[in-house]
């Protein structure tokens, strides 16, 4: 990618990822020459259209270690977590009616599973640990005999923080209930295999590794167990009639290559995203003072560094360091300026969380942005707090948490 | 080049939209983030938007994304308990509904009993394009109060469509049938009904839709002008098309024949050649047809909206539908007409 003049570097990779050109490449003759609906079983532009769906869900398939059968394609993760959370509780709801999730998850995992606990639904959300992570004994003793899925991120999407997987499929399968994990930040990225993992569905993004935006799948288990769901969307019986609607081929295509792509390369590329990662967070603890990790080095994802800047007001921190496209919190949310509850939920103050910032480093990353990132980072921390009351406060060895302020009750 | 006489199953994306397409490849941003990169892609969604709001002169608030004409079906079906449908619908509003209506008076009779809250009828049919007179059924179910959707997928591009004026409450719209790119549904509102949130998330859409919006497939939609002004009337050679068929096959059936349709829809059925016949040998001849609704097309079973027609099941398993667009030319209709007659032929 070419850093244009005018834009700024884009350290967002959480958010959404550029589209990978060797997967525009491989989109191209879906477009307008191979642009049959692969439903049409009845003549070649369908057939062509239906053999490239089924090499793209043989890719997304090979990164997990799943059957290509158990693949169902969906809009995106959003839709992919909705139809899980939602098509498992309503097909089983004579078996039970309870789930439970983590306080730290996606915001339409966190909704859908508020919808369902609107709609009657008994819900446990789970607290985390400071680094993020669940306490495995906790989970295992919120489930019930009425329980009926287990839902937990693979790779949280603010901090990073990866949950063991294993652990929590041993769990649930040991307990008869459905694991469901939201990979969107983890697929592509670390690996998963849904049979090691006793994965039961997994929610799958495209955009999140390099294809494009509008496409993603939800792995559903046809074996041992079988997982059967309701689906959100009914009509013309696709996706073994569990999603229905004409498929993209052109997306399609395009997340298979980008998945294709990620077997061959995450590794290698998780390799150098690490040392890009650490390489930055050495270079702004070593100049900066009151610089805390929001998650953990060992146990993160390698292109996620979230850190908080103490004793300034996020929102100028923002403002100053325009010339990095990163985010304060998920993207969903970014827009609105109120504490991120992932954080909260791992237990930082609300003044930490306020002034957290997401630095993703991804695919197209190179060492010279890394570097300017950092001095750019660097001498707006050091100028902002210059301005700061808080800071000089601070530095004057006053505690922070004993002042009264005379607003509290006000602003914000 | 093989033939392809199979427009309402999807039609090939526009040169424009292509370009469109590809330059949205190059955006980076997620367009609910803040920075620059986001907002660049937030640009892209509100020129999609502002587009088809000026397309059909409402507001840009009445227009809702989907992932396609099925979802935003779902989204509206879904959102009422008792639906009143016609017999002529797609699957996604079918399997949705369960009862329907026969004509106006029949409308007005089960309207009275007051059961109902929504009135779901599609525009034009996709198996035989058979227009029905939404703008009538809107006005009755309106002197009910009740809420009134169309599904109009299979209208768009086809016929002149104004939301205003045909006085439904919800529309439904996918951008594929047109030329555009395949993943993107619309809902078109009045802002009169409620609907229901299908997908609980970030809360894009104003809530009333969430996950990451299909930033690549939208940004084909800031040429919908363009791409449906290019559209060519397709009636001569649909006209054409159905009378050498009747020329070739004197028992030929097209569906419809007496009734208001698109232009360029022919469902037609040969008594004697089932549909599996027939679309294996315009197969060979290289022409794609299909034997229904693409949907369930890869099931052999007879259209339900052909039986409700009137049609027995035997002739019904005859039909197979020709639909035409910008891009077909005589030599393709020529092509078919040849394979054709030889199956006819050899039928004796």
């Amino acid at each position: 990618m070419k850093k244009r003049q005018d834009m700024p570097i884009y350290m967002d990779y959480q958010a959404t990822t550029p589209v990978d050109p060797r997967v525009v490449e491989k989109m191209l003759p879906y477009f307008n020459e191979l642009f049959g609906n692969a439903a049409s079983r009845t003549h070649a532009f369908g057939w062509e259209s239906e053999e490239a769906v089924e090499y793209a869900r043989e890719q997304i398939a090979n990164l997990i270690n799943a059957d290509a059968k158990d693949i169902v394609f969906t809009s995106g993760a959003t839709e992919s977590n909705n139809l899980a959370l939602k098509g498992v509780m309503d097909f089983y709801k004579d078996k039970g009616d309870h789930l439970i999730t983590v306080a730290t998850e996606h915001k339409c995992v966190i909704d859908t599973a508020r919808y369902l606990k609107q709609q009657g639904k008994a819900l446990t959300v789970l607290p985390v640990n400071e680094d993020g992570t669940i306490d495995l004994e906790l989970l295992e003793s919120s489930i019930t005999d009425k329980t009926i899925v287990v839902s937990v991120m693979g790779v949280n999407n603010e901090t990073g923080t990866i949950q063991d997987l294993k652990a929590i499929g041993e769990i649930c399968r040991k307990h008869g209930v459905f694991f469901h994990t939201d990979a969107a930040q983890a697929f592509g990225k670390i690996d998963l295999d849904v049979e090691d993992m006793n994965i039961d569905m997994m929610s799958i993004s495209g955009h999140k590794i390099y294809a494009p935006k509008g496409i993603g799948a939800l792995y559903v288990r046809r074996k041992k167990p079988r997982v059967r769901l309701t689906p959100l969307i009914h009509g013309g019986g696709q996706e073994r009639g569990m999603r229905s609607g004409t498929l993209s081929t052109a997306l399609i295509v395009g997340f298979g290559e980008a998945a294709r792509l990620a077997k061959l390369e995450m590794h290698e590329e998780a390799k150098r995203l690490n040392e890009l990662k650490t390489y930055m967070y050495d270079k702004i603890k070593a100049e900066l003072e009151e610089v805390y990790l929001n998650g953990s080095l060992t146990k993160g994802i390698a292109g996620n560094l979230n850190l908080s800047f103490a004793h300034i007001e996020g929102e100028s921190l923002m403002m100053a360091i325009k010339d990095l496209a990163v985010s304060s919190g998920s993207a969903c949310t970014s827009t609105s300026l109120e504490s991120s509850y992932v954080l909260l939920a791992m237990g930082k103050g609300d003044e930490l969380a306020h002034t957290s910032i997401r630095f993703g480093i991804g695919r197209f990353t190179t060492k010279e942005e890394i570097d300017h990132a950092v001095e750019v980072v660097i001498r707006e921390v050091n100028r902002l707090r210059e301005l700061s009351p808080l800071w000089e406060m601070f530095k004057e060895g006053i505690d922070l948490s004993t002042i009264e302020w005379n607003d509290e009750h006000g602003g914000h | 080049m093989a033939s392809y006489l199979d427009y309402n199953s999807t039609a090939p994306l526009h040169n424009l939209a292509k370009q469109e397409m590809l330059k949205a490849m190059d955006i980076v941003g997620n367009p609910s983030s803040s920075h620059k990169m986001g907002l660049q892609a937030r640009m892209v969604v509100d020129t999609a938007r502002y587009s088809l709001a000026r397309l059909f002169d409402i507001r840009q608030e009445q227009v809702i994304f989907t992932s396609g004409g099925t979802e935003s079906n779902n989204t509206i079906l879904k959102s009422f308990k008792n639906i009143l449908t016609s017999s002529l619908e797609h699957p996604s509003i079918a399997e949705n509904a369960a009862n329907t209506f026969t004509d106006l008076a029949d409308l007005e009779a089960k309207l009275k009993t007051g059961e109902y809250d929504l009135v779901s009828v599609s525009y034009v049919n996709s198996e035989t394009g058979i227009i029905q007179d939404v703008k009538a059924i809107a006005d009755l179910a309106k002197q009910y109060d009740v809420v009134v959707h169309t599904d109009a997928v299979q209208a768009w591009g086809k016929l002149n469509l104004s939301f205003n004026d045909l006085g439904v409450n919800l529309m439904t719209l996918s951008t594929h049938k047109i030329g555009l790119a395949k993943g993107v549904g619309v809902i078109l509102t009045d802002g009169k009904a409620n609907l229901d949130t299908l997908v609980n998330g970030g809360g894009q859409e104003r809530g009333r839709r969430s996950g990451t919006e299909n930033v690549q497939a939208l940004a084909s939609l800031a040429v919908v002008e363009d791409v449906l002004n290019d559209k060519k009337d397709v009636l001569e050679l649909r006209d054409y098309l159905e009378s050498e068929i009747k020329a070739l096959n004197h028992k030929a059936i097209i569906v419809g024949e007496d009734k208001p349709r698109v232009t360029n829809t022919s469902y037609v059925i040969s008594p004697g050649l089932d549909a599996q016949t027939q679309v294996i040998n315009a197969d060979m001849a290289d022409v794609c047809i299909s034997a229904g609704s693409a949907c369930s097309s890869g099931k052999v079973k007879t259209s339900a909206v052909i039986s409700a027609l009137g049609f027995t099941d035997e002739l019904a398993s005859c039909g197979v539908r020709l639909s035409i667009g910008s891009a077909t030319t005589k030599e393709d209709i020529d092509k078919y007409l040849q394979a054709y007659k030889k199956l006819v032929e050899r039928q004796g």
